[in-house]
């Protein structure tokens, strides 16, 4: 028994020499004293010397939290040949030093908890570790920036990656970009190194059109089933493009937001990866010419939906974002032609789109006069149910208002904005460099925007708060930077992996600074956008984060599991399964002779199945209904003798 | 004297933060540690109550946020059990209460805190009267 000082923070605050004196008079304490600091070198030393000259079996140190210092002195029980869970560690920092204000107080109750830590400390009861062997293979879901860089770091750690992507290619979002702020880089040249790595790696498996449809199993061994729609062209497709030319059908391309045109037999975009076509079913007349035209048959109608199972460590998750949808502010008329996201601008300055690159009115094709962003279009926005900041719109607007005032210098580009927020190195000049422009920046959030009947002009609505008038711009274009929100089908992929979410639909991280990468749920990693809205660099980041994070748990090619786990007593279990309805990760089963039997490997030790067993039988290790019973008792009857005495 | 079985996640967690920020609260109350607020069944609540305490309380995490999915949920499902057995029995439903704290806010673990202290001498004035 060890009470520390931990210099003033217990020991100005109790009688920590009383509490050791008390210690040394309970039942099994063979030895005890205090300490200033014991989780000093020399308060190791201490302790571990009294386990050797006492030889002490168990150890009791009450000073700070379990979270704190519980492994300092396991670690050094261990090192004298004890089970770490020897150990019991008493918190009478956090729990009574500093939350009592009465010095006697305190002392009384650093006493019985004291008297508790040793009750328990008597029952405490050896826990293995096991060594779980882990599949040494990651699943990325997602195959946007995010997704392709966590799968090359970890195919260049040498671990296997299976990319599943629900689109016909891989690039995600950031192929859609005309430019990235604040180098003004064509993201395309950026990004291709990696795509082109990723499609040739050896050790990454791409799926495009699929989609994760079932997850079992736990962290180091998940199995997961994906369901890949079939492409209609099979992978002998030499990209030559003669199915699309003979193809009939014409419709607006969804890449390229309506900026372009596809037929029903389809790539994209030209560069994209893999280079197979893909035939769309929904729009496809069958009249078979592309099977017909094409040089090596790839074309095959006759192709199936098929299911796949694949056997994985760890997953990734890398599912992006979703632009929000304007449509929902009545306000700002978003089916009006002339009104476009910052998306759609970015396929219009794209050169394979309809427009060539030029920034044309949608609805005429007339150089626009006068240009209107508006910022905060469903983020910063309580109405819409999007309070937070997407935190990378006021950047692409500045972007995008410099390229609209390089191609055309005489149009009028109004950025109406509630703040410009461009924190980091090299943003805020690049704002700088953006109000050089020209751009006329007025700080105040549009109220509506109002379509002219007869003509394609929009007049916009904006209070200048810095002068606090109202404002009319007449406009031939609007631009809305849409927020970013989670994907709508994420709910029913969150509800597979298990994942938890925030409220505002994002996957929730396991901590917002210590663990922004981790899920609610171990083994699956969050990667980009999906833990929230961030801009390039930080999804980048981000993604290297989850890969690293990945491989720590795949590398050593096992996992430590501690074995504090439930355990069946079956002379108590009446069979009755209550145990397996409350358990979570469904770590309970039955046995042959009808008995609940825990699975040791997805048992998470909750203790749930314990408090709704009906005889006792199930309980967890160092857990036991035995064990709580002794510390409740060491709490109390401390107190009630001192109680009885007075 | 008040035992509280916190969870290891967001309860113990909570207790540990108003400990750094140094808030006070009833010295009465005596913190047990339990893996998940669903490790708390009927016969950990009587058992307390058996050995002297005069009211029990379990702290989880937020509804909703419970590691182990939804360990607080069925806690509290056993806990309303328990007020109406104790109610049925001629005692006082106070005797045990289910609370959530965050890991993060150590207030609101010592809200919890006031209110069992509140709740308890409430309890025991009302005892003293009856008698």
């Amino acid at each position: 028994m060890f009470v520390c000082h931990c210099g003033e923070n217990i020991a100005g605050k109790l009688d920590v020499e009383e509490v050791a004196e008390f210690a040394a008079g309970l039942p099994n304490v063979e030895f005890s004293t205090d300490n200033l600091f014991m989780c000093s070198k020399q308060g190791v030393e201490l302790l571990k010397e009294a386990v050797r000259r006492h030889k002490l079996n168990r150890t009791v140190v009450a000073s700070c939290s379990v979270e704190q210092h519980w492994p300092t002195f396991a670690r050094a029980v261990e090192e004298m040949g004890l089970n770490p869970h020897m150990h019991e560690q008493v918190n009478i920092r956090e729990w009574v030093s500093w939350v009592t204000n009465d010095w006697d107080n305190a002392t009384e109750k650093a006493k019985s908890a004291v008297a508790a830590g040793v009750k328990m400390a008597a029952l405490k009861e050896p826990i293995e570790t096991q060594k779980l062997d882990v599949v040494k293979k990651v699943m990325v879901i997602g195959a946007g920036v995010a997704g392709l860089r966590a799968a090359m770091d970890l195919a260049e750690l040498g671990i296997p990656v299976v990319l599943v992507e629900k689109e016909p290619s891989i690039g995600g979002h950031m192929t859609m970009l005309n430019k990235t702020f604040p180098t003004d880089e064509c993201p395309m040249c950026t990004l291709s190194p990696l795509l082109n790595g990723v499609a040739n790696h050896p050790d990454i498996e791409i799926l495009t059109l699929s989609e994760v449809s079932k997850v079992e199993g736990s962290v180091g061994n998940f199995v997961v089933e994906v369901t890949t729609k079939p492409r209609y062209v099979h992978d002998n497709c030499t990209s030559c493009g003669r199915c699309s030319e003979v193809c009939p059908v014409e419709f607006p391309n969804e890449w390229d937001m309506g900026f372009g045109m596809r037929k029903a037999i389809y790539k994209p975009y030209p560069q994209a990866i893999p280079s197979t076509f893909t035939r769309d079913k929904k729009h496809c007349i069958e009249c078979g010419l592309c099977e017909i035209v094409c040089p090596v048959q790839a074309v095959d109608f006759s192709m199936k939906k098929e299911k796949r199972e694949f056997n994985v460590g760890a997953i990734v998750v890398a599912t992006g974002y979703e632009q929000y949808d304007p449509v929902e502010i009545t306000a700002y008329h978003y089916d009006h032609p002339n009104i476009i996201t910052q998306l759609e601008l970015e396929r219009m300055l794209a050169p394979t789109t309809l427009t060539k690159g030029k920034i044309l009115r949608p609805s005429d094709g007339k150089v626009p006069e006068s240009v209107v962003i508006i910022q905060c279009v469903g983020s910063r926005n309580d109405q819409v149910g999007n309070a937070y900041c997407t935190g990378v719109c006021c950047m692409y607007a500045l972007k995008n208002a410099g390229i609209i005032k390089e191609h055309l210098p005489n149009t009028d580009v109004y950025i109406c904005y509630i703040d410009i927020r461009a924190p980091g190195l090299y943003y805020e000049e690049y704002y700088k460099k953006a109000q050089e422009k020209g751009i006329i920046f007025i700080r105040g959030r549009p109220s509506n925007i109002e379509p002219d009947p007869y003509e394609e002009k929009l007049t916009v609505f904006v209070e200048d708060t810095f002068t606090g008038e109202p404002v009319e711009i007449e406009a031939d274009m609007v631009i809305l930077s849409a927020g970013m929100i989670a994907p709508k089908g994420f709910g029913k992929l969150g509800g597979k992996l298990g994942l938890l979410r925030a409220k505002e639909g994002f996957a929730k991280e396991y901590h917002i600074k210590m663990g922004p990468m981790r899920s609610s749920r171990e083994g699956v990693l969050l990667a980009g956008t999906i833990q929230g809205p961030r801009d390039i660099t930080k999804t980048v980041a981000h993604a290297g984060a989850a890969a690293s994070a990945a491989a720590q748990i795949l590398v050593k090619g096992f996992l430590e599991k501690r074995l504090d786990t439930a355990i069946v007593d079956k002379d108590l279990c009446i069979k009755c399964l209550a145990c397996s309805t409350v358990c979570n990760p469904g770590a309970i089963d039955v046995d042959v002779d009808g008995y609940a039997f825990v699975n040791d490997t997805a048992c998470k030790s909750c203790g749930t199945c314990a408090g709704a067993c009906p005889t006792g039988a199930i309980q967890i290790r160092n857990f036991r209904d035995a064990q709580l019973k002794e510390e409740v008792i060491g709490l109390l009857e401390y107190n009630r003798l001192v109680g009885a005495a007075q | 004297m008040i035992i509280a079985f916190a969870c290891e996640n967001c309860a113990q967690g909570s207790a540990n933060t108003a400990g750094v920020l140094r808030m006070k609260y009833d010295h009465r109350i005596k913190i047990v540690r339990v893996p998940c607020a669903g490790r708390v069944g009927p016969r950990q609540i009587i058992e307390a109550l058996n050995n002297g305490a005069d009211s029990v309380a379990i702290i989880g995490c937020c509804f909703g946020a419970c590691h182990y999915n939804d360990g607080n949920l069925i806690t509290l499902r056993r806990v309303k059990a328990m007020k109406r057995m104790f109610e049925e029995l001629g005692f006082d439903p106070d005797m045990v209460n289910m609370y959530t704290a965050r890991a993060a806010e150590g207030d609101t673990i010592v809200g919890d805190f006031e209110d069992m202290s509140a709740k308890t001498d409430a309890m025991l004035s009302k005892e003293v009267s009856n008698e």
